[in-house]
């Protein structure tokens, strides 16, 4: 018997503010691409991470913004593969054929594919982030022994599953299908009716009770437009499903007998707020030409911001920190962890899995400000080969990386890596428990550069969670501390395949009577006692973005350079925060001088580096305050005008070109900034420091 | 802030701390120039031994290690303010960097501990030869920390002094008869001076008795985080403390050192690697060596203000990665191909 499975199984979707969109990367960031990349690489050496073009090909320079200059959207592309039954109950497999409209499987023949997708935005009905006198202590404690934290909006009431409540904070337009042969977008928004896959057909549901801010608060501040949609599926000639963002818009009510709306106070948490991100499951039915049909295992969307550097890999992404769990509390792959220790006659393979980590080091000093002692030490470990001794390498007895199972190593600085701001209760961050194993193995020269390649479907999913943020859940912009919870996932993956969320099944033939909304307060961790929410039920569409900044500008905005939480005594020295998602300090195509004309052979094509965020508005004479806007609301107005870091090889069609195509091509540069120059001269080599007072 | 920066600058300034002698000791330009070479030489020679004993240390977490680590850093910190200063004098040989010698017999350079025999008699024999964290070697490290003795000597021709203290008084004696003969911006680097905000530069950039005064400051960092005040435990002032990657940054390398050997002496010493001093030629201890040679190499070139052959960046923490392997592989760090005699 086949089985069936969504490929990635977690998708990111990314808002922008134009009509058009491009599809979310299907390669690693920063990696070599797995064919070679002569198919989709426009030059030979650049590496994964880009974003594609719907005719497939990877994004250039001029592909970031549409004809009026408004950032383009992008979209999760989903796949359905087929599985062998001899490939099932293991990890990875190795294996996997993609089905598409017309595939055949057995003695079938693939006519269609339903698609349905239930996105909300719960973010306004959960809980603070940064509680008072809570932001120095991991969140998930917080969870524990049948607590949480304080909710926010409690203005609209103290008790979290108040049908009213939920109704009121919850933007939901109810399930959309879509068919893989529709020509029509469908818009999940507020116009339309709900819709759902019931084996081969489409099921209307006209009396959902869809939710949108306006149908319960007026006025609005709405300065980019009503949130109207969370976004709309295509699919493609092939039947595939594209799953795009919405708008990034924002919306504030007004408190009551106020008619001014409520301020932004908060970086992470703001009362009276929605944006128009989302997050829920994708299902399909795959439909035959005989009229019979096959249930596929789903997956889930999530939309969030754009993706400004999408080939800088973070050290610990999002793919590090859910194969981290999933290695430890699911047994994974036995031979690589069982009855709770490593298995140290585990060998990695170094492309696959320590490599990433070398390779992730390389790049963080596009999007961050570096010094260049630092920069030759990066480049020397992204330069470790698998041939190399490691006692020979700059990382010889990993003297510099912070070791996770030496908790004091959190407060360590430099020369500790990786140098960046640490996860929720740790000052600084440190890569993943599997992920320190992996690098001792390398250490000890127990690796090897034979394990087979990921199957295609795999790939995909490993390709879509590893550009993205791992490791710093305070609390991140793509997903967050949900994903480290059992709970959350579906643990029969031995079916499904793994790295899918645990869904609640929602029956949509049974509407709630009187207007009373179907989905609920949702998943909370540790959580039991959730009225219509039981455990074991698995999410709702919304409950894992709701973890997450409301609105995301203002966490988007703050997250440069801080001291770290907690901070080390004494210490003024600033830290990045989650740079290969959030560029602090970048490298301006434009800037580009042709060889010869620079001052020294250092800087001699790229003068300096400046803030990402910059111009009026983001001065401030303290170092921690600056490469940001001052007033929160200006990043709700301008968020869509900062630059995307991109590959030089993918810049085209600038006036210094010329100068731009002399660089190196492994250098990363700003392009389509839209951000006005205001004189301000370059940003300062790191560290640096807080200055007394803002 | 900047006015209380001011102020402490202005704290500091001053402090020249070479007596009067009752007769001018003249010294030649060329004087100074061989100090200033011996003052590079020593700086870098410590590295090494500092860094050999920090990485027996497994705990790569522990305050020792720390400790230690900023000492070193610091280590190279001088050493390129040295440099500064010599580039600063107009001087008319290249500086040399090296070679250098870790054994019982060679000792530390133009430093003669024997001088002092009430110091040594508390930090106990000293032995240059490289080893982990041992009393024999925190003892080292305190007499090459250790501040001036009264009265210090300011013979010219002198190329061995009692504390690293003497050494620079006697150097700061010989500076101030040269003012006119200093240079601004002349092959000076900088690689620490975002790691020490408060300081108002790291670099000798004016000419004359201007120049003068940067290049004294210069040497007063390196004494005031080295040895500190003679008899006066008092912090490093503000402007020279680390503002990025220290540890007890108001600490001198001497009172540091001091508190690592007490806390040994106190049973709470950290736990180290083991090595077989009969290893020799190794390959681990043939890969430092290699790469040691090349950090000399490329230290001189940046020293003498030619353009890098190799990454100091990548270079510096490689052999840092060196040493620690040759510990966790059981043999002790050497720094030559040719194994130092004892």
């Amino acid at each position: 018997m086949t089985t069936f499975r969504v490929h990635p199984s977690i998708g990111f979707a990314r808002v922008g503010n134009s009509d058009e969109y491009n599809l979310a990367p299907e390669t690693m960031a920063a990696l070599p691409l797995p064919d070679g990349g002569h198919e989709t690489a426009q030059y030979a050496g650049t590496v994964g991470g880009l974003p594609l073009r719907l005719d497939g090909a990877t994004i250039t320079s001029s592909d970031v913004r549409d004809s009026k200059g408004r950032l383009k959207r992008q979209a999760a592309r989903f796949r359905i593969f087929a599985y062998d039954d001899d490939a099932v109950g293991r990890y990875p497999t190795n294996t996997g054929t993609e089905i598409k409209i017309g595939s055949t499987v057995g003695d079938k023949k693939v006519a269609d594919i339903v698609w349905t997708v239930h996105v909300a935005n719960k973010k306004a009905n959960s809980y603070l982030l940064e509680a008072p006198g809570t932001s120095a202590l991991y969140t998930l404690l917080q969870y524990q022994n049948g607590r949480t934290p304080p909710l926010r909006n409690l203005a609209e009431g103290e008790w979290s599953s108040n049908p009213e409540r939920v109704r009121r904070l919850t933007i939901d337009p109810g399930p959309r299908a879509i068919t893989g042969t529709a020509t029509d977008r469908v818009d999940m928004g507020k116009k339309g009716d709900a819709s759902y896959g019931h084996d081969a057909e489409i099921e209307v549901v006209p009396n959902y009770p869809k939710s949108f801010p306006d149908d319960r608060f007026s006025p609005l501040y709405e300065p980019f437009g009503r949130i109207d949609t969370l976004g709309e599926l295509v699919t493609d000639q092939d039947g595939r499903l594209h799953v795009v963002a919405a708008f990034g818009r924002t919306a504030a009510w007004c408190p009551q007998g106020s008619s001014v709306h409520y301020p932004l106070n908060s970086d992470v948490d703001n009362d009276g707020w929605f944006d128009d991100t989302a997050d829920g499951p994708v299902n399909a039915t795959l439909v035959f030409t005989d009229g019979t049909t096959s249930d596929v295992a789903g997956a889930w969307v999530i939309s969030t911001d754009p993706g400004f550097a999408p080939q800088t890999l973070n050290v610990i992404s999002l793919w590090d920190d859910i194969y981290d769990t999933w290695v430890r509390e699911f047994a994974l792959e036995p031979d690589l962890f069982s009855d709770g220790k490593f298995n140290t006659d585990y060998h990695p393979d170094f492309g696959q899995q320590i490599n990433p980590i070398f390779q992730a080091t390389r790049v963080q000093r596009w999007n961050t400000n570096l010094p260049e002692g630092a920069i030759q030490a990066h480049e020397a470990v992204g330069r470790i080969t698998e041939d190399d001794d490691p006692a020979t390498t700059i990382l010889a007895g990993l003297g510099y990386v912070r070791n996770p199972n030496a908790p004091k190593q959190h407060a360590t600085g430099a020369p500790l890596m990786p140098l960046s701001l640490g996860d929720s209760g740790d000052s600084l961050l440190s890569v993943s428990k599997t992920q320190y194993f992996f690098l001792e193995q390398w250490d000890a020269k127990r690796v090897t550069k034979n394990r087979p390649p990921l199957g295609p479907g795999e790939y995909l999913d490993k390709a879509s969670l590893i550009n993205c943020l791992g490791g710093r859940f305070s609390p991140g912009i793509d997903m967050t501390f949900p994903v480290r919870l059992r709970e959350t996932w579906n643990d029969d993956w031995k079916t499904h395949g793994p790295f899918r969320v645990r869904q609640k099944v929602l029956d949509y033939s049974k509407l709630p009577p009187s207007d009373l909304p179907v989905l609920g307060e949702g998943y909370v961790p540790y959580r039991t006692d959730v009225p219509r929410h039981q455990a074991g039920d698995g999410l709702e569409p919304g409950d894992h973005s709701k973890f997450m900044s409301v609105p995301w500008h203002t966490d988007y905005n703050s997250c440069a350079t801080h001291e770290p939480n907690p901070n080390p005594p004494g210490n003024t020295t600033l830290y990045w925060s989650w740079p290969a998602q959030r560029p602090v300090a970048v490298n301006v195509a434009t800037d580009t001088r042709p060889p010869g004309e620079g001052v020294s052979e250092k800087d001699d094509q790229l003068p300096g580096q400046r803030w990402s965020l910059r111009g009026p508005g983001t001065n401030s004479l303290n170092e921690a305050n600056t490469g940001r806007f001052q007033e929160r609301e200006d990043i709700i107005l301008n968020w869509w005008r900062i630059g995307t870091i991109v590959q030089r090889t993918q810049i085209e069609g600038l006036e210094n070109q010329d100068a731009i195509d002399k660089l190196p091509s492994d250098t990363f540069l700003e392009v389509a900034s839209l951000f006005e120059e205001d004189g301000t001269s370059f940003v300062p080599q790191w560290p640096i420091n807080r200055r007394g007072g803002d | 802030m900047v006015d209380s920066l001011r102020r402490d600058r202005a704290a500091v300034a001053p402090l020249v701390r070479a007596p009067r002698p009752k007769r001018v000791t003249h010294w030649t330009l060329a004087d100074v120039h061989a100090h200033l070479q011996y003052a590079v030489n020593l700086e870098i020679w410590t590295i090494p031994y500092y860094l050999t004993v920090m990485y027996s240390i497994k705990d790569i977490n522990h305050p020792v290690y720390r400790l230690i680590r900023s000492v070193a850093n610091q280590e190279m910190m001088h050493a390129e303010l040295a440099a500064n200063v010599y580039n600063a004098f107009q001087p008319t040989k290249r500086l040399e960097i090296g070679p250098f010698n870790y054994s019982k017999a060679g000792g530390v350079p133009h430093l003669d501990f024997w001088l002092d025999e009430k110091a040594v008699k508390k930090y106990g024999e000293p032995d240059a030869q490289l080893g982990g964290l041992d009393l024999v070697r925190l003892g080292t490290m305190c007499l090459i920390e250790l501040p001036e003795s009264e009265p210090p000597p300011l013979d010219p021709h002198r190329d061995h002094y009692a504390t690293l203290g003497d050494f620079y008084i006697a150097l700061r004696y010989g500076m101030q008869q040269h003012a006119d003969d200093v240079r601004g911006n002349h092959n000076q680097s900088d690689h620490f001076s975002s790691f020490y905000r408060n300081l108002s530069h790291t670099t000798v950039t004016k000419d004359g008795p201007a120049g003068l005064n940067q290049a004294l400051e210069l040497i007063d960092v390196i004494t005031e985080q080295g040895e500190g005040r003679n008899n006066v435990d008092e912090d490093i002032p503000l402007p020279y403390q680390n503002t990025a990657d220290g540890y007890d940054a108001a600490d001198s390398h001497f009172r540091k050192f001091n508190a690592i050997r007490d806390a040994f002496l106190a049973g709470l010493a950290p736990e180290t690697y083991h090595a077989d001093p009969t290893l020799v030629g190794t390959e681990p201890q043939r890969v430092l060596a290699e790469n040691f040679e090349k950090l000399t190499v490329l230290i001189q070139d940046m020293f003498n203000g030619w353009p890098d052959r190799e990454p100091f960046g990548a270079l510096m923490p490689t052999v840092g990665g060196n040493i620690q392997a040759c510990w966790r592989q059981g043999v002790v760090p050497e720094f030559s191909d040719v194994r130092s005699g004892t």
